[in-house]
């Protein structure tokens, strides 16, 4: 009796959930039309994830960085949540664009579900808007500069460009203020703009129903089964599938983060997530007065084309063989977006080929972007490297303190070093080697995990930044360079390609070790840097210095 | 009529199709929430290491007086590190032996900082008048608990408080 009453008084809930569960659908629905589902599933994933790292992270440009080591190391299952939300922000791109594809193949744009469709547009910008707001937020090098790639792009329009640069950047420059407001539309507006999208959507389709595979619209309709059960397990099976893949992936592979974002870094080639190579490729094809074409004009037409694409193409059949021209135009759109995909994920590796040229290592595949500084620090622990790397100790004999490795070395070397520290240290050509660490036999990866994560260990009071760019030093500084090495009897102790006395450190490849600051530094004050260094303190002046770094800096 | 059948909903295919739907699902929201729920609650299981913190020299203090001792002190809270200030009612003893007690100002009802009153002899929180006698006990008010005392060392003449015990 009191169940009776409690099943009325519940009705307005149960009622509308029983129709939803008993809707009727066509003949030929079935695994097609899974997509939309998992997409939600992916975002109530992206929803979820993404409340619980805003708990720890801080949309500050200072600590935003140090927010993600936090996260990744410390937070019981960070790295995991990290991971997920970043592999899940890929599932989201993949699902939507075949989600489009099975729609626009089965026509099931046509009329009466034109405005199913224009959501379904807006809702794919919205989640590029959230793929390009949400890479800035961890603030390391690819975060800073593809983020500025991106924001370059917005200021390609004529007249508006510069101020809509300064919209996006809020300033001029980049900096917290681009942080902040683009955690805001990460985490607020998109949003609230996402999942009110989503529910018209998904009114939307449940108004009209699921298309009828191939039949128009007027035709009648056999509806052959119900949502309940079998379409509900299907789409749960897909979604547990998408789930168990992302779990996969994050736990397994982890979500990359590189090295704090530097802005005054020269090497770095930023390159976005895969997901804009194609919007990514043609900015690389259209150059100079050209670029805008690339920029704005045909991503432009491409998305207004597919927004008004039910307006447009009014042909009222879904059969394939009755609408030939508007699928031959698909298929070659398709074809068009994963070749410019494909074709960006090749080019642009000049980042790598320009890290590793003339590094002390350059067979391996020493080098990428793609370095975690959180894995390098769990590795780091790990080892107990501190046990002898320790800072207070450091001298003679001692193994260096690491505390301002970031100042002091180069990415690739060190990465080289790590993983083969008697094949990088010698004292002479083919003699035993004198590097007392042991060979942790690291992986490219790992060594590579490692360095970047010893270049966040920085001193920036003791090595302020030099007022000077030795890459812009031309051939006479280095000439000049060259002629002191010898004037101040530099020889006496260092070997330089087996010339000089090998007292001191071999000078060989130092232009690959050693970052030119720290070499301006450590010829202003020799015993600061290094105390009790045998090396002289020739009290130089600026001048000398500069040339001097501007030659040993060719030294690789 | 229908009873039989429903009996056997488990082995039906509707039945096996619902049980493999609400699978599919629960394992959904698990592999969410186990990890989601650990890491809310990871602040929960971390336990903060009280460090000694400095007070200075103890001839610094009038003995046998109630009186504020402030610190400055650096606070590490996850990813950053702050200079703080702080302060504890302390009561030091000379003698061959000096020795120091330490009261937290924090206020065992609602966390408001207490004062000394040397003039009545009483700790008085200004929030709601709570107030505790010279050695932190209740005298009257709504505090349900006496004022903290903090683990005290001295070493070399210098005193050390330990705010997190």
């Amino acid at each position: 009796m009191f169940k009776h009453d409690l099943q009325q008084s519940f009705a307005p809930v149960t009622e509308p959930i029983k129709t939803f569960l008993n809707e009727p659908l066509p003949k030929g629905v079935g695994w097609a039309n899974t997509l939309g589902s998992a997409l939600l599933a992916t975002i109530v994933i992206q929803v979820v994830t993404g409340m619980l790292l805003a708990i720890y992270y801080s949309p500050n440009a200072e600590v935003a960085y140090e927010s993600i080591l936090y996260i990744e190391n410390h937070v019981l299952f960070g790295r995991a949540i990290r991971g997920v939300h970043h592999y899940a922000a890929s599932a989201m791109v993949i699902l939507i664009f075949l989600h489009m594809l099975r729609t626009f193949f089965w026509g099931a744009y046509k009329h009466p579900r034109e405005m199913t469709w224009v959501l379904g547009v807006v809702l794919f910008l919205v989640v590029l808007g959230f793929a390009f707001t949400g890479y800035l937020l961890p603030w390391d090098m690819k975060a800073y500069f593809a983020t500025k790639v991106g924001i370059h792009v917005g200021g390609v329009m004529p007249v508006l460009g510069k101020y809509i640069i300064q919209l996006m950047q809020g300033g001029s420059e980049m900096s917290t203020l681009t942080l902040s407001r683009f955690f805001a539309l990460h985490i607020i507006v998109l949003p609230l703009v996402l999942i009110l999208i989503v529910i018209g959507h998904i009114y939307f389709v449940r108004f009209h129903g699921p298309t009828p595979p191939g039949k128009r619209e007027e035709e009648l309709v056999k509806y052959s089964h119900r949502f309940f059960p079998v379409q509900l397990l299907k789409d749960s099976t897909v979604a547990f599938l998408a789930v168990v893949i992302l779990l996969f992936l994050a736990v397994y592979y982890g979500a990359p983060l590189e090295a704090k974002a530097d802005p005054t870094d020269t090497e770095y080639v930023p390159r976005p997530d895969w997901y804009f190579y194609a919007l990514f490729q043609l900015l690389k094809i259209f150059e100079g007065p050209l670029e805008i074409i690339g920029a704005v004009i045909i991503p432009g037409a491409f998305f207004t084309i597919l927004l008004l694409l039910p307006f447009i193409d009014r042909n009222p059949a879904r059969a394939f063989a009755k609408r030939p021209v508007v699928l031959s135009l698909g298929v070659a759109c398709t074809i068009g977006i994963l070749a410019l995909t494909t074709w960006g994920s090749y080019s642009g590796n000049r980042a790598k080929d320009g890290l590793v040229a003339g590094g002390a290592v350059s067979d391996s595949a020493m080098v990428s972007a793609q370095y975690d500084p959180a894995r390098g620090e769990t590795l780091f622990v790990g080892l107990e490297c501190a046990g002898c790397h320790d800072a207070a100790s450091a001298g003679d004999n001692i193994p260096p303190g690491l505390e301002f490795s970031g100042n002091k070395y180069k990415l690739a070397w060190l990465a080289g070093y790590l993983q083969h520290p008697h094949r990088v240290r010698w004292l002479k050509r083919n003699e035993r080697p004198v590097a007392k660490m042991p060979n942790f036999d690291l992986t490219p990866q790992q060594a590579g995990d490692m360095a970047s994560f010893l270049l966040t260990l920085r001193l920036d009071k003791k090595f302020p930044e030099v007022d000077f760019d030795f890459a812009e030093a031309d051939s006479d500084m280095v000439i000049s360079g060259k002629t002191l090495f010898g004037d101040y009897g530099c020889d006496g102790c260092h070997t330089i390609a087996g010339q000089g006395d090998a007292i001191g450190p071999e000078l060989t490849r130092v232009g690959a070790k050693l970052q030119d600051d720290y070499l301006y530094h450590l010829f202003k004050n020799p015993q600061s840097i290094i105390p009790g260094t045998v090396m002289k303190d020739a009290r130089l002046d600026d001048i000398d210095v500069e040339d001097l770094v501007a030659y040993l800096r060719t030294l690789k | 009529m229908s009873n039989p059948i429903e009996m056997n909903e488990l082995t039906s295919r509707r039945g096996f199709f619902k049980i493999l739907i609400v699978l599919f699902n629960g394992l959904i929201a698990a592999a969410l929430a186990v990890p989601g729920l650990g890491y809310l609650l990871t602040p929960v299981f971390r336990k903060d290491s009280g460090a000694w913190i400095s007070l200075g020299a103890i001839e610094k203090f009038r003995a046998n007086t109630l009186q504020k001792a402030t610190f400055t002190y650096v606070s590490e809270a996850g990813y950053t590190r702050a200079e703080k200030n702080g302060f504890v009612w302390l009561k030091t003893s000379a003698g061959d032996s000096p020795d120091a007690i330490a009261f937290s100002p924090v206020c065992s009802h609602t966390g408001c900082n207490v004062n000394w009153h040397a003039s009545r002899n009483a700790f008085i929180c200004p929030c709601h008048n709570g107030t505790y006698d010279a050695d932190g006990n209740v005298v009257s008010g709504p505090p349900p608990r006496p004022l903290q005392k903090l683990p005290v060392k001295i070493e070399n003449d210098q005193i050390f408080v330990q705010l997190v015990a």
